[in-house]
């Protein structure tokens, strides 16, 4: 399961959004990278955020501690996050906590981006 | 890392080593017949319990991990050991899920979410006669909770 791949993320642009696709895995060691990412997105006023789950392996509660640390601030911004593409195993992790209660998860980039349309956040 | 013996493995408290401890988690497990779905989440379990250990470790000095993996007769028994200074994670309350969002708070989920996946978890402290904390869980595979 869990490849020795680390941990990586893309950059895309949308709108007035950004779409952070994650590579690898997230955990204790990787998490810093993904925090330092959403900070720098928070940092340029961007507060719509995509975050493409296609090419994560594996979530740990150091990962899912990062969305929650920027989930106020991002919604008070009158933005959100969106998590698209999520590998079964992942969405069990989120799953198992309750997340889908906090957060949208859907299954594709395309049904991410228009999410942001239709809401028409921030 | 170091494998001490088929079947235990032993590494640095670090952070870095927490892709391999889930590595070789998932190996035993599997290549004991354990299902990979049911082998994921234990490794998840193993990640919290490490990660707690590691990064509650630098005021209570850990350096090292010692992880054995055993699956026979539908369950599985992992022990974790480390030489930190004493933290038994059954002393950590459930945290209430909907507070939790309803106020954004972030981390402590760790020990939660080892909760929800295994069925027990034992924790014996290091003594005069043992250096070793050790943390014990275990999971029934054909329990109703797989």
């Amino acid at each position: 399961m869990q490849t020795q791949q680390a941990f990586t993320i893309e950059v895309h642009a949308f709108d007035q959004g950004r779409i952070l696709s994650l590579h690898g895995y997230l955990d204790a060691s990787t998490s810093n990278i993904l925090d330092q990412e959403i900070q720098k997105t928070l940092a340029d006023a961007i507060h719509k955020i995509i975050i493409d789950c296609t090419d994560l392996t594996y979530i740990s509660s150091a990962g899912l501690g990062i969305f929650m640390k920027h989930i106020d601030a991002i919604r008070k911004h009158g933005g959100d996050l969106v998590f698209c593409s999520m590998q079964k195993s992942v969405y069990t992790v989120f799953d198992l906590l309750g997340f889908p209660i906090l957060y949208r998860i859907v299954d594709s980039t395309e049904s991410a981006l228009s999410l942001f349309q239709v809401g028409g956040e921030s | 890392m170091t494998m001490l013996e088929p079947g235990i493995y032993s590494a640095s408290a670090s952070v870095h080593e927490l892709a391999g401890i889930r590595a070789f988690v998932f190996e035993r497990l599997t290549t004991q017949g354990l299902d990979s779905n049911i082998a994921q989440s234990l490794c998840l379990a193993v990640d919290e319990a490490c990660s707690n250990i590691i990064l509650h470790g630098q005021e209570r000095n850990a350096s090292r991990l010692i992880i054995d993996v055993e699956y026979s007769n539908g369950l599985c028994r992992i022990r974790i050991k480390d030489n930190a200074k004493t933290f038994d994670p059954n002393s950590v309350k459930s945290p209430d899920m909907m507070s939790y969002f309803k106020n954004f708070s972030y981390g402590g989920l760790g020990i939660e979410l080892m909760r929800r996946i295994v069925d027990g978890m034992i924790y014996e402290q290091a003594d005069a006669k043992n250096q070793w904390n050790t943390l014990l869980l275990h999971k029934y595979i054909h329990s109703p909770r797989n």
